[in-house]
């Protein structure tokens, strides 16, 4: 791309301004303060729209270059040929900062809006703006002479290798990752993946003892088991009860007679059949007795009477035997007399009886029954005495069976109350059982949420990894481009320099630590040590080389020179016009404000176009 | 005879636990119960069976006089529960010393249980899902050692030992009809409840039976097994974000005279739902419009509904698609940011073929052919950092 002509309409202090260039080298000189920067800013704002953007302290182009007598005119044209083709660009910045028309000059007609910008890159060898103010439109060297000239070239040299296109820099990108994979870290829960598994322990601990054997709900079964002993205590209290009150019965029914259990009733039914028998016993004798007494009476009579008297002889006729018939009389008749008393006994004893036996009868038997002292009425009294012995036995039998409820009621109370303690140890094995199931259900709520905290950990460390893959990657790439770049632009610049020193120097290297390195025959020299006018040809050939490295090799893109030999002297200035004439093929728009390059170009015989501008006409 | 069927309310769910909308959510799923039976009530429904999942885990007696309390409000409706998974008998669950409300049956038997209700003519063979301990033994095998020309014989170097081992304990389907053939007058309306391990034996196992309907428990959604007869309800509260779709009851009647049943519905009964929504972002989409547009859908599908929100398509990369304001309003649980910062790589790569962009774009795109989701963000951090760098520095 060459420019071919400068076509201010207003930009800065110029208004309606033109300016003509011609292919190689253009020297524009004018005074200072003329507006050479002015027109240099003007052919970048052509190239790449007005910067809007703030760079330090000074406003953006955009505002800074605004006409201020007339803002409304504000833009210009440039016209450029490429490959032949002609183009003007125009652009009016009033309309906006990067408002751009192309003119094809050659068809007489304005490129296709859609085919305006890839038009301009194609123009522009794809070169950003960046990179375009970093090289080719680049101002003077800060320093000039010694030691600082050594230290800029330095400081060029490592910018060109580092980082000749910001685009280049990984530097700032991986601090801008590394702030990103800080923010992310802070977002971790480092504990989370722990406290998730320490919960999720505890919740398989408590599970087991949930399974404990000896903690099995046991409630319901015990309970019927206690109901059942209940049902059981109840019907012996009842049968105790009903034992009790029969007891009671029998006891009363016993003693109202005045017995005192079975062996009164059997004594009594011996008494009673003792009296009854010797009741019939002593009935029956008394009749004897009787008819004893009475015979016994009469037969003494007769014999008393036949001894006093002699009836009839008997006596007498007796003889010597009377003696015994009168004792025979005695003896009868003191038989008489001990009968009737004995006989007299026997009644007593009779009534004796009778009045005990009737006694009985009247206290045992019911007043509406035979009492007559009889085999009718003893039976009677027999069958009421055998119902006493009857009853004692029962009261008997119900004793012992008293014994043996109170034994079984005991027994089952015995067997309630262990119920009941098992029953409140089975409670309270339950409630603690709940209490453990309560516990579980925070745990897996806990554990819900740690988990949940890990998951989004694995997240985040996903997004970490992207943004290690990312550094990593940059970090790969920027040490191979400054790896490549280094020996791009060194191979580029060795050449440049070889060539033009005639072979003294054969290489040159600028290291990322900033030295640069000249190797010549004797060795490898460092750029502190050689000429000045070397040191030059170092900077130049650098900065030569990083606009190939960008750029392109063919030279396409107008190289801008503002003021950058204010400070060489004419050596040093015919040296590096000499190496520049010799080394960049294309464009060359030097801003000066002095006559000298113009005459250094002349007297060393290289071919320039020369424009002077300034006066204030053209502003 | 009518009735509901239903598994899984999962009360005491701990999947929200921590969430803003917890405590909501526990109360909520006693309420969808609450809202079960009131409905029940309503339709005149004679039996609610829930075949599993009553609870989350294995209940707390708190939990128990919860839903008890829930039941004796509703005493002329028989409830019948048999434990599923979840909420398993063990050995130790207070549910087994638990008083129920009487018109309220809970199954605590691994075995097939009948129980008879004979006010509504049903009987009902069920059996719960428990957790038993049997003592096993184990055959520890020591590794004989290899001894040239001998033969080892089979079970040498054995040793065994007794161990206890927990179970889950529940009958095989088939040990139903059993069951039942057990009563071969009866002429009440039989139903089957189980949770069963295998589906498709289960399915076996019915074909053809005598029973009027199998209620199925179990989480693998709403399906009908045997046409007319055997239906799984699915999860009536789903349980988590990955149980999606429709939840809810299998409401049927079962005529007394012919022991059929003759019609079954399912009604969409669940609390709320878990709802994965796509929102597809674009370049054009600002923060703000996709925080309207997505509260609007929000809105239209219900507010009680749990979201998961899943952002995909590309998104200007300086919109930043925070959606932190919707959060506190509505329930999201999680918003996967799928989208890819819209980087236009070929352009970029136009714009920037020989600097670090460039080579950075070509170097991620380079490794394979298609991009994984850290590569694509690796591709997004790297080049924000490139750019947001390169725009501050001249």
């Amino acid at each position: 791309m060459r420019i071919k002509k400068i076509h201010i309409t207003g930009f800065g202090r110029f208004r309606d301004f033109t300016l003509e260039l011609s292919d190689g080298i253009n020297v524009i000189t004018g005074p200072n303060e003329a507006g050479k920067s002015t027109i240099h800013l003007f052919i970048r704002s052509m190239l790449y729209g007005a910067d809007k953007k703030r760079r330090g302290a000074q406003r953006p182009v955009y505002e800074r270059m605004r006409p201020w007598h007339t803002p409304d005119i504000y833009g210009g044209s440039l016209e450029i040929s490429d490959d032949g083709r002609n183009y003007r660009i125009d652009r009016d910045f009033n309309v906006s900062a990067d408002d751009i028309r192309i003119y094809d000059i050659d068809n007489s007609c304005f490129v296709a809006e859609s085919e305006t910008e890839g038009l301009m890159k194609r123009l522009l060898n794809d070169l950003s703006e960046t990179a375009y103010v970093n090289t080719v439109s680049s101002g003077q060297l800060h320093a000039a002479t010694g030691k600082d000239m050594a230290a800029e070239i330095k400081r060029y040299a490592a910018n060109v290798t580092g980082t000749v296109n910001s685009g280049l820099d990984a530097d700032a990108a991986l601090m801008f990752l590394s702030d990103r994979k800080k923010e992310l870290e802070a977002k971790l829960d480092t504990n989370a993946q722990t406290e998730y598994n320490r919960v999720l322990v505890k919740i398989k601990k408590t599970e087991e003892s949930l399974r404990d054997p000896k903690r099995n709900n046991r409630i319901s079964e015990i309970s019927k088991l206690n109901e059942a002993a209940g049902r059981s205590a109840g019907e012996t209290a009842i049968s105790l009860g009903d034992n009790e009150l029969r007891i009671k019965e029998l006891n009363s029914i016993l003693s109202a007679k005045g017995l005192n259990g079975e062996r009164d009733a059997k004594e009594l039914r011996e008494k009673a059949d003792d009296l009854y028998s010797e009741y019939t016993d002593v009935k029956k004798a008394i009749p004897v007795y009787t008819m004893t007494v009475f015979i016994c009476l009469l037969l003494g009579v007769f014999a008393a009477g036949c001894r006093m008297r002699d009836i009839k002889g008997i006596y007498t006729a007796l003889g010597e035997y009377a003696y015994f018939f009168f004792i025979v009389a005695i003896a009868l008749l003191t038989g008489a007399v001990l009968t009737i008393f004995k006989t007299v006994q026997l009644m007593r004893v009779k009534k004796n009886d009778t009045a005990k036996l009737l006694e009985l009868f009247s206290r045992h038997l019911d007043p509406d029954q035979e009492t007559s002292l009889s085999d009718q009425g003893m039976e009677l009294l027999r069958k009421k005495i055998d119902e006493y012995i009857a009853n004692a036995a029962r009261l008997r039998e119900a004793e012992s069976c008293r014994d043996e409820l109170v034994q079984r009621l005991q027994g089952l109370n015995t067997e309630q109350r262990q119920h009941l303690n098992e029953l409140d140890e089975q409670k309270r094995i339950r409630d603690a059982v709940n209490d453990d199931l309560l516990v579980l259900s925070s745990l897996r709520s806990e554990a819900a949420v740690l988990k949940r905290k890990a998951e989004t950990n694995r997240r985040v460390r996903d997004e970490i990894d992207s943004v290690d893959l990312a550094a990593d990657t940059l970090r790969e790439l920027s040490g191979s481009i400054r790896e490549a770049v280094g020996t791009y632009i060194n191979k580029e610049a060795s050449r440049m320099i070889s060539g033009f020193s005639g072979g003294r120097y054969n290489s040159v290297n600028a290291g990322v630590n900033l030295n640069v390195e000249l190797n010549c025959r004797d060795g490898m020299i460092s750029v502190n040590d050689v000429s000045q006018g070397t040191a030059d040809q170092v900077y130049m050939a650098l900065r030569l080389a990083a606009i190939r490295f960008i750029a392109g090799e063919a030279d396409r893109i107008p190289l801008i020179l503002d003021d950058s030999f204010a400070l060489y002297d004419d050596e040093r200035l015919m040296d590096s016009m000499k190496f520049l004439a010799h080394n960049y093929k294309g464009q060359v728009l030097i801003f000066t404000c002095q006559k000298r390059e113009e005459e250094i170009l002349k007297l060393a015989e290289i071919v320039h176009a020369s424009v002077s501008i300034g006066g204030n006409d053209n502003e | 005879m009518k009735f509901i069927h239903l598994s899984d309310i999962c009360i005491g769910n701990p999947i929200e636990s921590g969430r803003r909308w917890d405590k909501d959510r526990s109360t909520e799923l006693l309420d969808s119960l609450r809202n079960l039976l009131a409905k029940a009530e309503e339709d005149g429904v004679d039996l609610v069976m829930i075949t599993g999942g009553l609870f989350a885990h294995i209940p707390a007696i708190e939990e128990l006089e919860a839903v008890n309390d829930l039941f004796r409000a509703h005493s002329g409706i028989y409830i019948v529960i048999i434990a599923g998974k979840t909420d398993i008998v063990a050995g130790s669950s207070p549910v087994r010393s638990f008083e129920w409300s009487s018109n309220v049956r809970y199954v605590l038997e691994p075995s097939v249980q009948r129980i008879v209700l004979d006010k509504i003519g049903t009987e009902i063979f069920a059996a719960s899902c428990c957790s038993v301990l049997e003592s096993e033994v184990n055959t520890i095998k020591e590794k004989p050692p290899i001894l040239p020309f001998r033969d080892m014989q089979e079970g040498e170097n054995e040793e065994t030992e007794t161990v206890l081992v927990e179970r889950l304990k529940n009958a095989e389907p088939k040990k139903f009809s059993e069951a039942a053939e057990a009563y071969p007058d009866s002429e009440e309306i039989r139903i089957a409840m189980l949770c069963p391990e295998d589906g498709l034996e289960a399915e076996r196992a019915f074909t053809g039976s005598e029973f009027s309907y199998v209620a199925f428990g179990g989480k693998s959604g709403q399906k009908e097994i045997i046409k007319d007869m055997a239906y799984c309800p699915g999860t009536f509260e789903p349980e988590d974000s990955r149980d999606t779709g429709e939840h809810g009851a299998m409401e049927g009647e079962i005529y007394e005279e012919t022991g059929r049943l003759e019609h079954i519905e399912f009604l969409p009964l669940a609390g709320l739902s878990y709802v994965t929504l796509n929102i597809k972002i674009s370049p054009k989409t600002t923060a703000e419009e996709l925080i309207s547009s997505v509260r609007k859908e929000l809105i239209k599908r219900g507010e009680k509904n749990i979201y998961r929100l899943r952002l995909t398509g590309s998104r200007a990369p300086e919109e930043d698609l925070k959606l932190d304001s919707i959060k506190e309003t509505f329930r999201i649980n999680e918003v996967i940011d799928e989208t890819v910062p819209e980087y236009d790589y070929v352009e970029l790569f136009k714009e920037h073929p020989q600097d670090m962009i460039g080579f950075y774009i070509s170097s991620i795109v380079n490794r394979k052919k298609e991009m994984s989701q850290i590569e694509k963000k690796a591709m997004f951090y790297g080049l924000e950092a490139l750019l947001k760098t390169s725009d501050h520095e001249d």
